[in-house]
């Protein structure tokens, strides 16, 4: 049973990790944690449901077009939503506090276009189960956990070896000196929302088939947890939030097991509690200087 | 002028937000408004606290339709001694600190003679202090949790005691099934915690064992799988869930997904929707569903013997709602029956005295569309028990 629950565990945090690069690339370039972020993922499952069972019959043009939709969104949060206070020099928690309305508004909003009651998934990427030494692997699972992966290495390739992501490098340093060097801050910012949406998007997509239901209240359990994973794996640092991502999912199948259903989250957040204590910066996180 | 336009701005913020923080209400369906009744005269406002939006706003929606229905049957029959009751809907969107602020709206309003609300034992028993001392009678469509009687002589619920129904199904399950293993899956709230108990000891009482039980906070997760696993390793016979629909379709399609299916699986009353049958397609075959809830979907209504009285109000209510996505159930036929109660008793016993307008009440000696039921003798509810199944993704009655 260990080895089927670590599993389990590898193959959610694989989808927290997702949705946990995003929070912590936002909070990189702005220092501002992107509440909205787990209403995005909830709304890329919705997006991709709707448009393949009202619009088109297949499955992977709808997921397509739900990306770029969900990345759409994720602009507008920026440029609507935070641009103009940025420009204001406002203090950053007026930022934080409109991404926390921003998701409430999405949340409600699908519930009412939508309907509150949990929709059917369908699972496209059902191949059947295999047995191995006592656990069962579905082919759903190892799907998710290679598409999470490869997604993983393009976004740390995209960050570490293209003059784009030095520009995101740059920006989540210094955004006044980045102005200097001439780089176009806020296309810089706007691309990360895109991207951080995106992924959330996917990630939403794959939970979606994986356990055949949607519904819109689920974006703010795992909004919670990512946001938990990124601050486990140091927040602004890519390979921390993936590491985090994973050690949550694991961590949360592990306790619900072993420990109690019931106390699950409880577990997980306890956990991030103790890191955050013997090490405040996470478990790859550097503290800040600030070299006068 | 900056000033100017900051302090008009502020102003109309001020003012949204205060007309905000009420509760929205709105009254629908009869002629006579609200205000209108002088001193003396009947009362003829019926109100209603649901949930209509939220997560549970499907359940409001059912409610709210199951009695816009029923006021405008009894108002085309004469009202009462001539002049129409007016439904008042409002919304506490499923949460106890809303509900308790829409008690404290509605028990203000001089011309409402009764309550109907609202979804779910918590939120119900929160609301429910301020209306007895209000001395208002709220009549709760589902709540069963055994202590919310017990909260004053204005309480009625229409539907039965947890220890009720489901001790008599532990006892049945135990004598269909013979003394077996029972695994019990249930969800954290006021609702699961009595229905465990109760079946446990029905079940336990007529010679089964109840092997373990696992909990789980509703609606917070879909992964299942740890509780199933660890339920798998002590080989139960029956696996008894206490769940609403969306958690029990992915706990049935989980339980499949890890190979338990010489498992028989026993569902309440919430999963009598057909909500469950589109998650859970083909998979909850051979299920049963045991409860005091009825299913009128089409293929039971067929075959069914509920009636004339309730296969007129579902077809009506099917020709005027279903087209909104949601047809007849379980839900919107007791919400018929509280309203239809309500708006009789008030009829015959007048509503100048609320004790007379309960014991009337409870006398429910009206046709009922929702099933049999009567007030025992110590004041517990009694409904008959139903049994249903699923057959090729659809609902069968036993």
């Amino acid at each position: 049973m260990f080895l089927q629950q670590l599993i389990n565990g590898i193959t959610i945090g694989s989808t927290y990790a997702l949705v946990a690069i995003g929070y912590s690339m936002v909070f990189g370039v702005l220092e501002l944690i992107n509440f909205a972020n787990g209403s995005v993922y909830m709304l890329g499952a919705y997006i991709t449901l709707m448009i393949y069972v009202n619009m088109l019959g297949n499955f992977w043009l709808s997921f397509a077009l739900s990306l770029v939709l969900t990345g759409m969104v994720g602009y507008c949060i920026d440029r609507f939503g935070l641009r103009r206070l940025r420009s204001k020099n406002v203090p950053k928690v007026t930022g934080l506090i409109t991404t926390l309305g921003i998701s409430q508004v999405i949340e409600h909003g699908v519930r009412i276009f939508f309907g509150s009651e949990t929709k059917a998934f369908p699972n496209m990427i059902d191949f059947g189960y295999v047995k191995v030494a006592g656990a069962t692997i579905g082919s759903s699972q190892v799907i998710i956990l290679c598409t999470s992966l490869v997604l993983m290495i393009c976004v740390s390739l995209l960050v570490y070896k293209t003059k784009l992501g030095k520009a995101m490098l740059a920006v989540s340093q210094s955004s006044e000196a980045s102005k200097l060097m001439g780089i176009n801050v806020n296309g810089i910012i706007s691309l990360t929302f895109i991207l951080s949406s995106s992924l959330a998007a996917v990630a939403g997509t794959m939970v979606g088939m994986y356990y055949q239901n949607v519904d819109a209240s689920m974006g703010f359990s795992v909004g919670m947890k990512t946001l938990a994973s990124a601050v486990l794996g140091g927040v602004g640092v890519l390979p921390g939030a993936m590491v985090g991502g994973l050690l949550m999912g694991i961590f949360e199948s592990l306790g619900a097991s072993y420990v109690s259903s019931g106390y699950r989250d409880a577990i997980s957040f306890a956990i991030l509690i103790a890191v955050i204590l013997v090490k405040p910066t996470g478990l790859f996180g550097h503290k800040q200087i600030n070299k006068v | 002028m900056k000033k100017t336009i900051a302090g008009l701005l502020a102003s109309l913020m001020v003012v949204a937000a205060l007309s905000g923080c009420g509760v929205s209400g709105n009254g629908s369906s009869g002629g006579n408004s609200a205000a209108s009744s002088s001193s003396g005269s009947e009362k003829h406002t019926l109100a209603m606290s649901v949930p209509l939006t939220g997560t549970m706003m499907q359940y409001g929606t059912s409610y709210r339709n199951g009695a816009e229905l029923a006021v405008a049957d009894f108002n085309a029959a004469g009202g009462i001694n001539g002049e129409d009751v007016v439904l008042a809907v409002y919304d506490d969107k499923g949460d106890q600190k809303e509900a308790i602020n829409v008690a404290n709206i509605i028990i203000e309003n001089d011309d409402i003679f009764a309550v109907i609300g609202s979804y779910g034992s918590s939120v119900s028993m929160a609301a429910a202090p301020v209306y007895q001392e209000a001395g208002m009678p709220m009549i709760s469509p589902n709540t069963s949790h055994p202590d919310y009687p017990d909260i004053g002589d204005m309480m009625i619920p229409m539907s039965c005691k947890s220890e009720v129904v489901f001790g008599e199904v532990g006892r049945t399950l135990a004598e269909e099934f013979g003394p077996c293993k029972m695994a019990v899956i249930y969800q954290n709230t006021d609702v699961g915690i009595t229905t465990l108990e109760a079946v446990k000891e029905g079940f336990e009482g007529a010679g089964g064992t109840v092997c373990t039980t696992e909990t789980f906070v509703p609606n917070q997760t879909k992964d299942y799988t740890p509780l199933l696993s660890s339920i798998k390793q002590t080989d139960p016979d029956i696996l008894f869930m206490v769940a609403e629909y969306n958690d029990g379709a992915s706990i049935t399609l989980q339980a499949q997904q890890l190979g338990m299916d010489d498992v028989q699986l026993v569902g309440v009353g919430n999963l009598f929707k057909q909500e469950f049958l589109n998650l859970t397609g083909d998979k909850a075959d051979g299920m049963l569903l045991m409860g005091i809830s009825r299913i009128y979907t089409d293929e039971v209504m067929e075959n069914s013997d509920f009636g004339a009285y309730t296969e007129d109000i579902v077809k009506r209510y099917n020709e005027k709602y279903a087209s909104g996505g949601v047809a007849f159930d379980n839900f919107a036929a007791i919400a018929y029956d509280s309203a239809m109660v309500a708006m009789n008793a008030a009829k015959n016993a007048g509503t100048n005295d609320t004790q007379a307008l309960v014991a009337q009440i409870k006398k429910l000696d009206i046709d009922l569309c929702a099933g049999q039921a009567y007030f025992a003798e110590n004041g517990d509810l009694i409904r008959e028990i139903f049994t249903f199944t699923v057959e090729d993704g659809k609902f069968v009655m036993k």
